[in-house]
């Protein structure tokens, strides 16, 4: 049986949580309840979408665009869920990172939902740890960016707390940044734990190729983001940029780079 | 303010992050540009991180911070080093073939790469077998190597696990197909058997041809025949004994098509066509540091957890002053 039902599902799941966020934001009395609430369903019924799709391909949603698309929409929900439950001065990025969600729901329903054939070199614990981590990375790299991106658009239509509430600027940013600390931190250990699976399947742990490269840059702009707040006076709308580059970078390197190279990371046959 | 001290601002870290950045870029457009594109930013940010740990007295009291760029700083040093020790390289193994050095061909060796090493590894390649499923997308590798002499079992590996000998890896790759193991009887030299390799197979199944040398010198061009394709359209498993086919061998202007056990008699001696087997191609690396990279990495990491962990718990701050950079407050929470 086909998973399909159970992935729209979870999109009416996501699109329900938007619209509680943003009705809360409009009548300046936040749904906080209502939208972890749909955030759990989504993800519960993602869930169930990820486990027939096992049964009926056979292997972990690993391999197709799909497939990758299929599993963010669930971890990253997961992982938000967690963020919003735990972290209430970051709550109002949701008004961004919920529509991410729909965004990425549209998309799954756009590409082929075929298995594919996952090749001998994905049967190995370092694919859980990597993908694992990596997923842990983006999902806390996005409730940065939510935020960040909620604080730019205050400051742009210049709406004062309009769409933050209460708690100051400077707190808020210091959240920005302590999610993207964090997220550092695991992405660091994405990288490492990518160099030991490549160094498994091929012999050579870096070469450069498109995902490793891009990956690499991306890490690289995030240490960079990190060091020139310390390291300059940046005014807060640059940091808050920053942090929506190194977004789009991640969100590159995971869903662009790899089905757009036939690089060895594809599992060439 | 002293060179060192100039050297150590945190500025030209970010300088350094850029030009890595690029380098980075410069690599992966054009896998032939000059390894110093990475290199010098490398050798420029170490400097500053150096300088850095000696002249910045904030840095050094910040441990988890410290462990985290040494830890970095360690990372480049042993990939540098392991990058001027380590080997690269191919070889083709036929099933009963005994690994030797002279089949292998250097891909990158480092200068220090200790040769004798690799001189010394002995194990010869047992039975192949390569699983594929429909749609010639290929599954599994196994491939038995065992170790004349000595008292250990024969070992499989495949895919994601390589043989490990004498400080060596070799991984099975997707280069793989079919051999022709002829004997070459010749009046002046004797007998002499070996193998021939005909291109990766399935990916060159249409044309499964090579050169020999016969005897008395004459080259000749061989072409196997397999009698069935590779089936598309269902499960399969390349090997050995499911094998069958015969040799085309055209010398001069001659044709003859040998079955498995066969013999031809050619001017300046005869050939004999043993068997149909199948042969893997291996890469073989080197890389003595990898423990320690891994290792070095990983206590960069945890040390870059603990700084942050530390940080994060001091109370994030209700208001600021000067709301409009972001450097200050930071700086005093950590
Ligand atoms: C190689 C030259 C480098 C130097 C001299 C350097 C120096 C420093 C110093 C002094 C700090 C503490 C600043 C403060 O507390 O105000 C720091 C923090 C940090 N650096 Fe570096 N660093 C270097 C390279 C890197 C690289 C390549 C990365 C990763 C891409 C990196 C990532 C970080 C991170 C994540 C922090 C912590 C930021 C925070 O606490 O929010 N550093 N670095």
């Amino acid at each position: 049986m086909s998973e399909m039902p159970w992935v729209l599902g979870g999109i009416a799941g996501y699109s329900a949580g938007t619209l509680a966020a943003w009705y809360g934001a409009w009548r300046q009395r936040p749904n906080d309840r209502l939208v972890l609430a749909a955030l759990l369903a989504a993800v519960t019924v993602l869930a169930i979408a990820i486990g027939m799709r096992w049964s009926r391909a056979g292997y972990g949603p690993f391999l197709t665009l799909f497939e990758v698309l299929l599993s963010n929409l669930f971890s990253l929900g997961l992982i938000y869920a967690l963020v919003f439950w735990r972290m209430p001065l970051a709550r109002p990025g949701a008004l961004v990172v919920l529509p991410v969600f729909l965004l990425l729901g549209v998309w799954i329903t756009t590409v082929p939902a075929e298995p594919g054939q996952l090749p001998a070199t994905y049967e190995t614990v370092w694919l859980w740890i990597h993908v694992g981590v990596g997923k842990v990375f983006l999902g806390l790299c996005l409730a940065a960016t939510g935020l960040a991106a909620i604080l730019l658009l205050n400051r742009l239509l210049k709406t004062g707390n309009r769409f933050t509430g209460p708690a100051s600027v400077a707190t808020l940013d210091a959240s920005v940044w302590r999610l993207m600390s964090v997220a550092f931190v695991f992405q660091s250990l994405m990288l490492i734990a990518g160099a030991v699976w490549a160094h498994d399947a091929w012999g050579h742990y870096w070469t450069w190729d498109p995902l490793e490269t891009w990956a690499f840059i991306t890490w690289l702009v995030l240490g960079l983001s990190l060091h020139a707040r310390l390291t300059w006076q940046l005014p807060l709308w640059a940091g808050w940029l920053l942090t929506l580059v190194v977004f789009c970078l991640a969100f590159l390197t995971f869903f662009g780079v790899p089905f757009s190279s036939l690089g060895p990371h594809k599992g060439v046959l | 303010m002293s060179v060192l001290q100039h050297l150590s601002s945190l500025r030209l870290a970010l300088a350094g992050m850029v030009l890595l950045g690029g380098g980075a870029l410069v690599s992966y457009r054009d896998p032939d540009a000059t390894v110093a594109w990475l290199v010098l930013p490398l050798l420029l940010l170490a400097v500053n991180l150096i300088a850095a740990l000696l002249f910045n007295p904030r840095f050094r009291r910040q441990h988890g911070l410290l462990i985290f760029h040494l830890g970095l700083l360690a990372v480049v040093l042993l990939a540098a080093y392991g990058h001027m020790t380590a080997l690269k390289a191919r070889v083709e193994l036929t099933e009963g073939q005994t690994f030797d050095i002279d089949a292998v061909t250097v891909v990158r060796q480092g200068p220090w790469h200790p040769w004798r090493r690799l001189a010394a590894v002995d194990f010869v390649q047992g039975p192949l077998q390569v699983h594929y499923a429909a749609g010639l997308s290929r599954g599994r590798t196994h491939s038995r190597v065992h170790f004349p002499g000595a008292a250990t079992y024969p070992v499989e590996i495949g895919d994601n696990i390589a043989l490990k000998v004498a400080g060596y890896r070799f991984h099975t790759t997707s280069n793989k197909g079919y051999s022709a193991v002829l004997t070459r009887a010749d009046p002046d030299t004797g007998e002499h058997r070996g193998a021939v390799h005909f291109p990766s197979y399935p990916f060159h199944d249409w044309k499964q041809v090579n050169h020999w040398t016969g005897p008395g010198g004459v080259s000749i061009d061989l072409e196997l025949q397999l009698p069935v394709p590779p089936p598309e359209t269902r499960d399969w498993v390349l090997e050995s004994a499911r094998a069958s086919g015969s040799l085309k061998l055209t010398a001069a202007d001659e044709t003859v098509v040998l079955k498995p056990g066969e013999q031809q008699p050619l001017a300046g001696g005869s050939v004999r066509f043993e068997d149909i087997r199948l042969w893997m191609g291996y890469e073989v690396t080197y890389n003595p540091v990898l423990p320690w990279l891994f290792s070095a990495a990983l206590v960069a990491v945890l040390g870059l957890g603990w700084h942050f962990q530390a940080k994060f718990r001091a109370p994030v701050p209700a208001t600021r002053s000067g709301e409009e950079t972001g450097s200050g407050v930071l700086s005093a929470h950590v």
